[in-house]
This record gives structure tokens, C-alpha cells and sequence, in this order.
């Protein structure tokens, strides 16, 4: 999707100041054929620096995401260089600094995923995302523990595995209706949502958060209506998240569990009981750690286990190169 | 077959690489000693918890070995990593981790000493004196900027094992004794944040006692078990060991630059540091076990059938260990007691001799039914010095599994 190609792209782009998660700046670049858009909206972006270009040299300013959005300016006719359809897309996303400027007061991740959904749902074709042999054979591995009614699954999985990606290609392989992602650490929300929200294969899933008002009624009906539902569950104690774990588990579906950082304050049995307790037999769990897995998997009966070290990765490095 | 998901190796071509280097601290100790600059505990069985302890008491031996490794000073060549990796770095993005207990107070005197004695460098100092876990990134990142011609060494103890990416940093040294395993690797994980293509992440262990230090073992050691579990033919641990060492580099630091280690070097050794039946202890699955089971493994005494076989060994420490069968039961299932009763499952599978030589079956379970036929399970039970129903649930329950018994004790 973002190789250099024979004909004239249409490019979005993302980038903010180290200094200020918090905002960001959205724009568009036209790719000519036979550049390539990364370097392409570097340069833009470069450019815009005008005379703090030091920013970019020190890395202060960084390029987060570029989008293709060919199609969609095709759609609704920008198909063009300087046709603004940053502000087209802009206009529909808000969050705006002023009432004209480019940028956003929106972290780059939030900004993210809003560009990512709002694109999904105008159906620009979205980078299609392939796994690596780590990813791949685990994936496969899991599937077929479940195949064999294994369900509650443990994965130690080191340093640079991608297990965002690949927790979101487990769900949706195995088709659950209902995925449950859930971590005591709360930054884990927006890398899977920013990640499901950017690849084809993930168009169409409805996110929602239960720290929302009305998530209850958002659920039911996504489900109701057969779309696949990712839904977020914090950890951390607090006066709703039982009633959370009640509803979530009292819906007449089979949920696909993840706990993701597993080893860090969700092993509490604080943490696990309510889930453990909850969990109903057709259900699916994946408990995911990065080390320490004896300590993620203390409080659940397991029924099987799957592991990878940064040497393996590096094993399938060395046949790939 | 995955249906919505193809296999993408060109992933797998953006992986950082890594190299493992084992650094003797112990000749830079000697000359250290000769010259005056050690005084102490650390004079005797010197260690890097003895050093945070007294930092200042061991100032001349923390300079000697800084100059040594960054500066390439002290005619301590086995220390010199622009030796070692045949490269003169031009900026380095170093960190350090020394023990995970290090005192706050302390750790400001170790990186006041560093800064005194690396001038060149901006020596960053990550504790809650200076910054926050989460904040702990972004204080980094703003120093380097401020610093862009400037070398970088970051010390750290606790902070920053997680959540913590600079792509910068290229080189790690493990300054500590011994470590878990799970935080080791997610300290060396901190040299695995991609930057540029072809980025190698280079690893030291720091050691006074290279013979004894174990802290690479367990990740080569695991990635072989791993390997073997995959290809259920192979019960070859050294085969297991073979490949995935013919994937890394793993160095021993001498004085004439760093050298490979050999697959023969290393099982020798691991063999004897007991790092694959640790390996193994640590992978068991022990979620199966009641909570009576974990109590009785987590109290049992782990030293009783290792104190039989060895003498003391000299492992630096001050005190003498509490025997662990003194302490409380403890009915709730806490970290401290995973780590015990893996500890216990480990001497288990170190000891399965007792067993398999016992009864001349390699078969643990064939074993298990010919010692009930004799009637010597309380034979077994005192050996052990641990219930003998729970013994052999442990074999039959497949928490230590018939293959590992096979790869330890070439059954197979």
C-alpha cells in the first residue's frame, strides 16, 4: 500500500512535538509516481518546520503515521494535488486548535485512531497486515488448543513479539462475537485499539470502551446487529467493575478473553477472581505476559501454554534473511 | 493455515540483533586490591550488592572498572568494549543496571561517582529522586536532546525495566550478581528498541565470577527447550543448544578482544551452574497444583538434598541463608512463593537421579511403581525431604515431564 507505485497518491499525515503529546498536526501530501511517500511526507513535513528544522534534526517532531487516502479523495472529488482533503477530513474529526489551524488537541494515538475509524467507515482500503513466523506459528499454535477444547491459554511472549497484532489475529480468527481485551495497565487500550483500528482485516470491528456511558446498549446492539465487538475493561478496582464483568459475561454470546500484561497487577487475585469466576466453560481466554509467566498464570487453572524467546525470533530473522 | 492472516517474513528481517558478551570483572578486582583502592567486605568475596552497599568505600574499583569499559584506561584490555567489539564507539547511549535493591541515596553516589569519572559523559541517574517510572522515558529522551554531542550512560536499579524505550541505547551492562530470569530479560529487552536498520543491541554481564554467572542461560536454554517441544524426535539438549547458539553471538571478553563461545563451553558450564534443570523448574506448569501442594512445596526444604551433596560454596554471602522450612505456612498463593515452589521443583529435577539410579528405570513413572513395590516411598520421602504423594504427582501430572528427565540424564 505504501510502495512506491506508477500512479499519483494522495497522502495523509500525522506528527507531533515530544514535548506535547497532547496535540498534533494533521495534513495531506500529494505522492507523485515513483516516490516514495514515507520520504515524501518526511520532506513535507521538514519543510513546514520552516526555520526550526533543528526540531526534526534533534527528533523533537515526530512523524507518527501517513495514511494513503487515494480513494477516499477520489470519492469525494480531491483527487488532486493541494486539495485539501486534510480539512475534509479534518472538519469531520473536530478537535480542532482554532478555528483554521492544522492542528488537533488530540494525543497522536487518540487522533489515530479517530483518522483510522473515520477512514475504515468511508471505505478507504486500509494496509493489509501480515504476521511474522513468531506471530504466525503461535497463532496457529493457540487455534489448536482450542481445537482440541483447550480454552484458557498462557503466552509468554518476549520483547519485539507484537503481541498487540497478535492477540488481534488470534480474535479474530477465532470468531468470537465478543472480545474481551482487559489489563490493569491502561495504556494497553489505545496501542490495541490504535493497531485494530489501522489494518483491513480489522475493518468493521466495533470498539468500545466500558467506561463508557451507555457501552451496555452499545454492545447489545453492535452484537445484535452481527458486528464483532472489541470491548475495553480496565482492572483497576473501582465501584463499576463488577458490574462491568456482570454484564460482559451475563451476554448470551461466546466472549474471546484477553488479559494483556498479565504479570503486572492483573495476577492479583483482586484482579483474576472476578474474572476467573465469571468466565463461563465455551469461553476462550489468552493470558498474555511478557516475562514472569508463573507469576500471570498463579491464580487460573491453565490447560496449556505456549512460549517464545527474542533468541527464536532472531532464529527466524537469520532463514528470512 | 490462519484464515484471515499470511505469513510475512520480511517482519521478521526488522528484529534487532543482539550480542551477549561475559565481562571477568575479576583481574580489574586483583589490580584494584593491589593498588589500595578496595577496602572492606569487598577485599574478600567481592560483589555488586556489597558495592551499592558502600559505594563510596569501593569508589577507586567502580572508576577503575568505568574507565576500563568506556575509556579504555588501566591496561584492563578483557574490559575495554572498544576491544571487545573491534569498534570505536563515537557517541555511546549506554545503561547500566546494578541491583535491584540499590538504596535511592545510594544510587545518587554511584552516578555522582560516574559523572566525576566519565567527564565526557551525561550521566543519567533514574530513581525516584530524579524521576518517575512513567516519566522515566520522557526524562531520558530530554536529556540526550540536550545534550547531542555528548555520550549518555543511564543507571538505573529498578526503574525502567519496563515500559521504557530509547532506541538510542545500543549497549547494556548487567551490573548485578544474580538475577530472576524474567527481570534479566526485561532489562536486556531495553537494548531491543529498533532504531536504524542493522541496529545490534551488545549485552555484559558484569561479573566477579564468570564460571558462576547464569544470566544469558536462561533465554538460550528456554529458546532450546522451546525448539525441542516443537520437534517432539529431538530429546538432544545440546543439539537444542547447537542451534540456537549458531543464531546468536554469545562472546567471553579476554585480553585479546571478545571470543565465541563454543557449544561445548557453554553446556560444560551450564551443566554445571545447573542453569538447564532451572530452566526447566521454570517452565513447569504448575497451575494443576492445589493450594496444599503449592504450601508444601513452597515450605519444603530446598536446601536439604543440596547441602548433602556439596560443600559450602562461596557464593558472597554474609549471612547464612534461613533454612526455608522455618518459615510460616502461608495459605495465599503470593510471587514469593511462586519462586519457591519453582526453587523446590528445580532440586527435584536436579535430584530425579536419586530415582532413575535408584531402580535403574529411566521411566520416572515405571520408577515411581517399582519403588511402591518395594515399599521404599518413605525412603524417597526423607531423600527428598517432601511428602511423597506430592513427589509423584509432580511426575505424573506431567509438571516435570518425562522428556526433560530424558535430556537431563541422557535417557532417552
Amino acid at each position: 500500500m505504501k510502495k512506491i507505485t506508477d500512479y499519483d497518491r494522495m497522502f495523509c499525515y500525522l506528527w507531533y512535538e515530544i514535548s506535547k503529546p497532547n496535540e498534533c498536526k494533521f495534513g495531506e501530501k500529494w505522492v507523485q509516481a515513483g516516490l516514495d511517500p514515507l520520504t515524501t511526507c518526511e520532506d513535507r513535513v521538514k519543510q513546514s518546520l520552516g526555520v526550526r528544522k533543528d526540531l526534526w534534526t534533534s527528533k523533537e517532531v515526530k512523524l507518527y503515521k501517513i495514511w494513503d487516502v487515494t480513494e477516499y479523495s477520489k470519492s469525494v472529488d480531491r483527487y488532486r494535488s493541494r486539495s485539501r482533503v486534510d480539512d475534509h477530513i479534518r472538519n469531520q474529526i473536530g478537535f480542532r486548535k482554532g478555528t483554521t489551524g492544522e492542528i488537533h488537541e488530540l494525543s497522536y494515538e487518540v487522533m489515530t485512531i479517530k483518522v483510522n475509524k473515520l477512514l475504515s467507515k468511508l471505505n478507504q482500503p486500509l494496509p493489509i497486515v501480515g504476521l511474522s513466523t513468531g506471530q504466525y506459528n503461535m497463532a496457529t499454535d493457540i487455534l489448536n488448543y482450542f481445537n482440541e477444547g483447550k480454552n484458557i491459554i498462557l503466552a509468554e511472549l518476549c520483547a519485539r513479539f507484537g503481541k498487540t497484532i497478535f492477540a488481534g489475529a488470534v480474535a479474530l480468527e477465532v470468531e468470537s462475537p465478543l472480545t474481551i481485551i482487559t489489563s490493569y495497565v491502561k495504556t494497553v487500550f489505545t496501542s490495541f485499539e490504535v493497531d485494530m483500528t489501522s489494518f483491513e482485516q480489522f475493518r468493521g470491528i466495533v470498539h468500545i470502551s466500558t467506561e463508557d456511558d451507555n457501552y451496555q446498549e452499545k454492545i447489545s446492539k453492535a452484537l445484535s446487529e452481527g458486528k464483532k465487538v472489541f470491548t475495553y475493561l480496565s482492572l483497576c478496582p473501582g465501584s463499576k467493575r463488577q458490574d462491568r464483568i456482570d454484564f460482559l459475561f451475563g451476554l448470551d454470546t461466546n466472549r474471546f478473553l484477553i488479559i494483556d500484561e498479565a504479570d503486572f497487577g492483573a495476577h492479583k487475585s483482586g484482579q483474576s477472581q472476578p474474572l476467573i469466576d465469571a468466565i463461563k466453560p465455551q469461553d476462550k481466554a489468552l493470558i498474555m505476559t511478557g516475562t514472569e509467566s508463573a507469576k500471570a498464570s498463579s491464580t487460573w487453572k491453565i490447560d496449556g501454554m505456549i512460549s517464545t524467546t527474542y533468541f527464536e525470533l532472531l532464529g527466524h530473522k537469520s532463514l528470512a534473511a | 493455515m490462519l484464515k484471515h492472516f499470511k505469513l510475512d517474513t520480511n517482519r521478521d528481517k526488522l528484529y534487532p540483533g543482539i550480542e551477549c558478551y561475559q565481562m571477568d570483572l575479576s583481574p580489574a578486582v586483583e589490580m584494584a586490591i593491589k593498588l589500595g583502592l578496595v577496602e572492606g567486605e569487598m577485599k574478600e568475596l567481592p560483589s555488586w550488592q556489597k558495592f551499592v552497599a558502600h559505594p563510596i568505600k569501593a569508589k577507586g574499583f567502580f572508576t577503575n572498572i568505568l574507565q576500563s569499559i568506556f575509556q579504555g584506561k588501566g591496561n584492563n584490555d578483557e574490559l575495554n568494549v572498544d576491544l571487545q567489539i573491534g569498534n570505536i564507539s563515537k557517541r555511546r547511549t549506554a545503561m547500566m543496571f546494578l541491583p535491584d535493591n540499590t538504596r535511592k541515596d545510594m544510587l545518587d553516589i554511584i552516578g555522582k561517582i560516574a559523572q566525576q569519572t566519565l567527564d565526557s559523559y551525561e550521566v543519567i541517574t533514574l530513581n525516584g529522586n530524579t524521576t518517575t517510572q512513567k516519566k522515566a522515558e520522557s526524562y531520558v529522551k530530554e536529556i540526550i536532546e540536550k545534550n547531542p554531542n555528548k555520550s549518555i550512560l543511564i543507571l538505573s536499579a529498578k526503574m525502567a525495566q519496563r515500559s521504557f524505550s530509547e532506541g538510542l541505547i545500543d549497549e547494556l551492562y548487567l551490573a548485578y550478581d544474580k538475577g530472576a530470569n524474567g527481570p534479566t530479560i526485561q532489562k536486556i529487552s531495553r537494548t531491543l528498541t529498533p532504531k536504524q536498520e542493522g541496529k545490534i543491541g551488545r549485552v555484559f554481564s558484569l561479573s566477579f565470577d564468570p564460571n558462576r554467572d547464569d544470566k544469558f542461560d536462561a533465554m538460550i536454554i528456554q529458546t532450546a527447550l522451546n525448539q525441542i517441544e516443537r520437534n517432539p524426535q529431538s530429546t538432544d539438549i545440546v543439539q537444542g543448544i547447537t542451534n540456537v547458539i549458531s543464531t546468536i553471538d554469545i562472546f567471553m571478553c579476554t585480553k585479546d578482544g571478545a571470543i565465541p563461545i563454543t557449544v561445548d563451553t557453554f553446556v560444560e558450564e551450564a551443566l554445571s551452574r545447573k542453569s538447564i534443570s532451572r530452566a526447566m523448574g521454570k517452565k513447569s506448569d504448575i497451575s494443576s497444583l492445589s493450594d496444599d501442594m503449592l504450601d508444601a512445596l513452597a515450605n519444603g526444604d530446598i536446601n536439604y538434598l543440596k547441602n548433602s551433596q556439596k560443600e559450602t560454596t562461596q557464593s558472597g554471602k554474609t549471612r547464612e541463608p534461613k533454612p526455608r522450612n522455618n518459615k510460616p505456612l502461608t495459605p495465599n498463593i503470593t510471587d514469593n512463593n511462586i519462586e519457591l515452589v519453582k526453587e523446590m521443583i528445580t532440586t527435584i529435577i536436579e535430584n530425579a537421579d536419586i530415582i532413575i539410579s535408584g531402580t535403574n528405570q529411566c521411566n520416572i513413572k515405571e520408577a515411581l511403581k517399582q519403588i511402591e513395590e518395594w515399599g521404599e516411598e518413605n525412603t524417597i520421602q526423607q531423600e527428598f525431604g517432601l511428602d511423597y504423594e506430592i513427589i509423584k504427582y509432580l511426575f505424573e501430572g506431567n509438571i516435570i515431564k518425562q522428556e526433560w528427565i530424558n535430556i537431563l540424564y541422557k535417557c532417552a
